[in-house]
């Protein structure tokens, strides 16, 4: 038995004729703005979760000020750092009066604590990164 | 205005962080933050009011009240700080202040529902445990 391999020439005027505007298809455009019409809700609409409880123990994200620009995640790391470091010495600001000062001086110690715990988790896992 | 040698932003910024242990369900952390802001920062009602539902989480509810009440001294037609504190008071069975507050909300048509069911169902509670 002969096996043939090769295939036959494409024949263009063998071809299906594609549908056409007349035929009562839609267009590209009305497809889109049909999809756009039926998209569904966001799962935080459909399990109606998106509406702010009354209740006093809901909080809402602060407000961000008009005047502050927005950089990008490393400036806004190294910001976050220099604020820190800046404001540890106790002479700064409010930092070093009374008990309004005590409350400052236990969040900076906290945070900058928090601050050393991930620098070394960071250069830990970058230490086993390099082998 | 926030205390000097601090600006807006880095109010903004610890604020931020707060949040996020909030978020996270980190109260002592987050409340440590609040308490820290409302120090350097004594007229920020954002700040005041995260303090309050931090302490209302906690069940601080003496401290919460105290710190509602400061806001609503600031600003006493902030009805969110008052169905706040209603709330509060409903904790510590103040039940004459919750209900004046719930007077004073019913005028200005907010949270009543809530707060009427709050207050009953808190009474109702007290009385089965006395």
């Amino acid at each position: 038995m002969r096996v043939e391999y090769s295939l036959p020439s494409l024949q263009l005027d063998k071809l299906p004729e594609p549908a056409t505007q007349e035929e009562g298809a839609i267009s590209f455009r009305e497809q889109l703005q049909g999809l756009a019409g039926e998209m569904p809700m966001d799962w935080q609409q459909e399990m109606r979760v998106d509406s702010r409880p009354l209740d006093a123990t809901f909080l809402d994200p602060p407000s961000r000020p008009s005047t502050m620009e927005i950089r990008d995640p490393q400036n806004e790391r190294s910001r976050w750092r220099s604020m820190l470091t800046r404001h540890r010495k106790p002479t700064a600001g409010a930092s070093g009066n009374g008990s309004n000062g005590q409350s400052v001086q236990v969040m900076l110690d906290m945070l900058l604590d928090m601050q050393q715990a991930e620098d070394s988790i960071i250069s830990q896992s970058s230490a086993l990164t390099r082998g | 205005m926030p205390e000097i040698g601090w600006t807006t932003e880095e109010v903004y910024l610890l604020a931020e962080r707060g949040y996020a242990f909030y978020r996270q369900g980190c109260y002592q952390e987050a409340g440590i933050v609040f308490s820290a802001l409302v120090a350097l920062d004594p007229y920020n009602t954002y700040c005041r009011e995260a303090l309050a539902t931090l302490c209302m989480l906690t069940g601080d509810f003496p401290r919460a009240a105290e710190e509602l009440s400061v806001v609503l001294q600031q600003n006493p037609a902030n009805h969110t700080a008052r169905a706040r504190r209603c709330e509060a008071y409903c904790e510590l069975r103040e039940w004459d202040k919750a209900r004046e507050d719930i007077q004073i909300l019913r005028r200005a048509g907010r949270f009543i529902e809530r707060l009427n069911w709050r207050l009953q169902t808190a009474i109702g509670t007290a009385g089965k445990r006395t």
